[in-house]
């Protein structure tokens, strides 16, 4: 049920936070954080923040997992129970589990999983902030992490997510608007282009709202691809 | 590797390490508190070397326990995050997780360094009950102390939440108290031995030689509030002498750290 | 002919290298609609009409005629287990193990490498379904003693033995340490300043991607032995 008394977009323009109805939050990514993992990345959002793992190709147990011919994903999404105003009860539950399968669908198709018979693959996203967009930082976040551990992929996939708050399009949904406003649809896309490896919705919309979203989106997505990339290469210009 | 855990072995017997440190030296060690600033309400991020655990706390209101109608309660929990360590499985609390929960627990709970009645909202009824979640984001070493540190710097930095009490609940973005009320500020440091030497800030490749290794936690006026023995291995009591008078010093550094 | 990036440039995953269809894509690169893209976060290589991408890190996977190192994991009837740390484990079969004729109803395996032993291994064989037979009957190949084991990304071998042999042979002469550098990035350091080694390697697999290393750490390592003079 949408907040109807919250004035989301004011006539300057401006969000309940300042932004404008196509800005993104600013983010920060770095790669490496993690000394263990074999490829780790953390990306904050606003007041988001998300640390993102892998560790493979490694052996997979059980055994009856294991597929001849391709690796293996397995992915985990958890927040920390600090990482919300009311604290959540620690380990994952039905949402992270569900969380978990979606990213695990929007980055597989970027990965070349066959170079890996037999193997696993582990990814793992731990929320430690939250204020809206886990999901969709959590997976910006795991592809740098992937890309970190030099895993072969097609490209890195972005996320982020759009929606309508009173009557505007807005990308980059904070938590307040994803609560108290009417829709919420994130996406993820590989390289910034076309493809699009992730989509879902909660809400209430026309087509035409829907279309107008996935679009502010792609563009979000495209911009977050960018920073991806100089998160990267800062590693290695000593930087980082 | 086993070959590297039997050069730990020899080298620590002639007081050496693999990465040069003395017995008794700490690795680099880094507190930021309040890093988790918009949701919880003390937080801390640690890292000694290259192991890092944040911190954080939480308050809810619940009904106190029937023996302590007027104090609030504690409750302690470790998550060993898969990402930690190539080793840690997601699933329930494994024995490692539950212990460092229990020691840090104990550190607090035992020094009686939170004034429990302090948080008493209304006798019998409500009470604050103060969350301290320990989250492990990477393993080399010494979990214990960097938790325990991790849970001290989050309380000294923390505040209480208002009571709303027209809506029986609390309001986190509006300060109840300043500061979480503390009587005493405790702090933890872990002696392990490998072979009969004495180690501190052992690194996860040297506790795969580890014998055993006992924590204490000590207040201001190095006071010993708790003790955890762990480790397969017997100690012998100058041993223990030994590693309590090494917590003393440093803790007594730590507490500086805490202090900048 | 539209070369997007030069070699040596550092590339990330999905970024175009080059746009020509003459060009081939080769290890570490695929084509798209006549763009020849990078897999891996890593640097481009130019041999030919070949491009390829080398990347900066990666866990193990064996490749036969790689001599690595391993810890034996489990001992069966005839063979052992090795574990290279890869997703892949190694076979070790008494034939390819030792010359000496092993009668296996009287004689115990782990006479020869027990659980938790060291050895230098050579990859022998990988069938397409990753079984991994390896041998020992290369003269460098042994079980460890003594020593420490520290570990690099396997992407990062050859700038630690550098080109001929000049990095590690100059770790060597500083420190006075036996070196073994495993394909899979396992190096074992015995012997003399085996401290120093251990930060040599690791500053190597620090600063791979600079140029002028091998100078670079010549210098360095000149310094760091300066109060032993």
């Amino acid at each position: 049920m949408e907040n109807t008394e919250v004035e989301w977009v004011d006539e300057n323009g401006e969000r309940v936070d300042g932004r404008m109805v196509d800005e993104l939050r600013e983010t920060k990514m770095e790669v490496d954080v993690l000394e263990e993992a074999d490829g780790s990345a953390m990306v904050e959002v606003g007041n988001t923040r998300v640390v993102a793992s892998v560790f493979g190709p490694q052996d997979l147990h059980p055994a009856h997992l294991q597929e001849s011919d391709r690796a293996v994903i397995k992915m985990r999404y958890n927040m920390a129970p600090f990482s919300v105003d009311d604290r959540m009860r620690p380990g994952p539950n039905r949402r992270a589990k569900e969380i978990g399968l979606v990213a695990k669908r929007a980055l597989e198709p970027a990965i070349e999983l066959e170079q890996f018979p037999t193997a696993g693959i582990d990814i793992s996203m731990e929320v430690i902030e939250s204020d809206g967009g886990t999901r969709a930082t959590g997976i910006t976040a795991a592809s740098l992490a992937l890309a970190d551990a030099g895993i072969p992929m097609k490209g890195l996939v972005s996320s982020c997510a759009a929606g309508v708050v009173g009557e505007h399009v807005v990308l980059d949904v904070n938590g307040k608007e994803d609560k108290e406003g009417n829709a919420d649809i994130p996406i993820a896309t590989i390289n910034g282009g076309d493809d699009i490896t992730l989509l879902q919705m909660d809400g209430d919309l026309t087509q035409e709202q829907v279309e107008e979203c996935v679009s502010l989106a792609k563009d979000g997505c495209a911009d977050l691809h960018s920073q991806q990339r100089e998160a990267l290469l800062r590693k290695y210009r000593g930087e980082n | 590797m086993k070959l590297n855990t039997d050069a730990i072995k020899e080298m620590a017997e002639e007081g050496e390490r693999l990465d040069g440190r003395d017995l008794n030296e700490y690795r680099e060690i880094n507190v930021e508190q309040n890093y988790i600033s918009t949701t919880s309400q003390g937080s801390a991020l640690v890292e000694i070397g290259d192991t890092k655990v944040v911190v954080g706390i939480s308050f809810e209101v619940e009904s106190p326990y029937s023996d302590r109608p007027n104090a609030g309660t504690i409750v302690t929990n470790a998550e060993l995050a898969p990402m930690a360590d190539r080793e840690f499985e997601s699933g329930p609390p494994q024995e490692t997780g539950v212990e460092l929960a229990r020691v840090v627990d104990r550190g607090i709970r035992e020094s009686e360094a939170i004034d429990l009645e302090a948080l008493c909202i209304e006798e019998g009824e409500k009470v604050y009950t103060a969350f301290i979640d320990v989250h492990i984001l990477n393993n080399d070493g010494n979990l214990l102390d960097a938790s325990a540190l991790g849970a001290i710097a989050a309380l000294t930095d923390g505040y209480v939440p208002a009571y709303d009490e027209e809506n029986d609940e609390l309001n986190h973005d509006e300060v109840g108290m300043e500061e979480i009320p503390l009587t005493k500020v405790p702090v933890t440091a872990t002696g392990r031995k490998i072979g009969s030497k004495v180690l501190w800030d052992t690194s996860r490749e040297e506790e795969e030689a580890l014998g055993s290794r006992l924590t204490v936690t000590l207040t201001e006026e190095d006071q010993v509030v708790a003790m955890q023995k762990g480790g397969r291995e017997a100690m012998t009591e100058e041993e223990i002498s030994q590693i309590i008078s090494g917590a003393k010093n440093h803790t007594s550094k730590f507490r500086e750290l805490l202090e900048e | 002919m539209t070369r997007v990036k030069q070699s040596n440039e550092i590339v990330v995953p999905g970024d175009t290298i080059v746009e020509d269809d003459d060009f081939d894509a080769d290890s570490g690169a695929y084509t798209e609609q006549d763009k020849i893209k990078s897999k891996y976060l890593g640097t481009v290589m130019y041999k030919g009409n070949s491009v390829s991408v080398r990347p900066m890190s990666g866990r193990y996977i064996p490749e036969e005629g790689d001599t690595i190192i391993g810890e034996i994991s489990r001992v069966s009837y005839s063979r052992w287990s090795v574990d290279l740390d890869s997703a892949y484990e190694g076979n070790l079969n008494i034939a390819d193990a030792t010359d000496e004729y092993v009668d296996l109803d009287e004689d115990d395996l782990t006479d020869f490498y027990d659980v938790g032993d060291a050895v230098v291994v050579k990859v022998k064989n990988v069938t397409k379904s990753m079984d991994v037979d390896l041998t020992m009957t290369d003269k460098r190949c042994k079980k460890l003693e003594g020593g420490r084991i520290v570990k690099v990304p396997p992407s990062k071998v050859p700038r630690v033995i550098g080109k001929k042999g000049t990095m590690v042979k100059q770790i060597n002469k500083a420190t006075n340490c036996n070196i073994i550098v495993g394909q899979n990035g396992l190096i074992w350091i015995s012997g003399g300043n085996a401290n120093l080694a251990a930060r040599a390697v690791k500053k190597v697999d620090d600063e791979a991607h600079i140029d002028g290393l091998t100078d670079k750490m010549a210098e360095w390592l000149e310094e760091q032995t300066e109060g032993d003079k």
